[in-house]
């Protein structure tokens, strides 16, 4: 469980960083200690976690929905055989009857629908929501940076100026980043200050 | 005939409780997604770690309930 924490906070890093894998790996086992230390899985974007929820529960749903509608063929199956054998007065009735109860399906759908839609408007504009606030907020991204600082410095695999450099053109939207520059100077400068202070 | 006719009535009804299952799945599939969404705004907003954690826990519940709640539509599937 503990390896398993380890190596999701080991992917984490190496998806943010641009370091590769197996080179971290290799070169020092103790840095899955580390990033266990730093529970940096934790920190892998709660968010992220979310998605991953969502995903197995949705899949979970198309699977049960599968095994039920393979059932529901094999029903409609042995009906179509069965009125097979119904003469063409019993067929029609039959047909009526079954034409009848779809109808009142259809009607009892109908308030599924409504709610499927009022469900896809809800979640554009929760979506909407949560990207204007994500322009505006910077959560979880410069607590991210510095434990990455940390965690690289502790791993001795890059240096402050290294750090600095690698991070200094980032690929992310450049606006956000401009807005964000002076918030991202200081925190490279207490990043620096606890570097040299710690030697 | 007469047996066919039973059988046939027998069937339907399957049929029909089995569309009602799946219904109650789309539903609970809707309802489970909602609240996820919900979770994940709500994560948005969250300050403190000690929150941020008490909301995974909350999505952790979200997920168990939707799961046995699937798993038992999906036995009452099989004994149609």
């Amino acid at each position: 469980m503990e390896r398993l924490r380890c190596e999701q906070a080991l992917d984490f890093v190496c998806k943010n960083t641009g370091l590769e894998y197996r080179k971290m790996y290799q070169t020092d086992e103790r840095v899955l200690a580390k990033a266990a230390f730093y529970n940096l899985s934790r920190e892998k974007n709660q968010e992220g976690f979310f998605e991953d929820l969502q995903q197995k529960g949705n899949l979970l749903a198309n699977q049960a929905l599968k095994v039920v509608a393979e059932k529901e063929r094999g029903v409609e199956t042995e009906i179509a055989f069965l009125r097979g054998k119904l003469t063409d007065s019993q067929k029609a009735e039959f047909d009526q009857i079954l034409l009848s109860l779809e109808k009142a399906r259809k009607r009892s759908c109908a308030g599924l629908a409504g709610a499927r839609k009022r469900w896809e408007l809800y979640h554009q504009r929760q979506e909407s929501e949560r990207l204007a606030f994500a322009s505006t907020d910077s959560w979880g991204f410069f607590g991210s940076l510095k434990q990455k600082a940390k965690l690289l410095w502790e791993e001795n695999s890059l240096t402050f100026k290294q750090f600095f450099s690698f991070f200094k053109s980032p690929k992310n939207n450049p606006s956000f980043w401009q807005r964000e520059k002076e918030n991202l100077r200081c925190c490279l400068q207490s990043i620096g200050n606890a570097l040299s202070s710690t030697g | 005939m007469s047996t066919t006719i039973t059988k046939l009535s027998q069937l339907l009804r399957k049929k029909f409780w089995l569309e009602e299952i799946k219904e109650e799945i789309e539903k609970e599939k809707f309802r489970f997604n909602l609240k996820i969404v919900e979770l994940k705004i709500k994560l948005l907003k969250a300050g403190s770690g000690e929150e941020k954690s008490q909301i995974a826990k909350e999505g952790n519940l979200t997920y168990q309930t939707f799961k046995e709640k699937i798993l038992k539509l999906l036995t009452e599937a099989k004994e149609v």
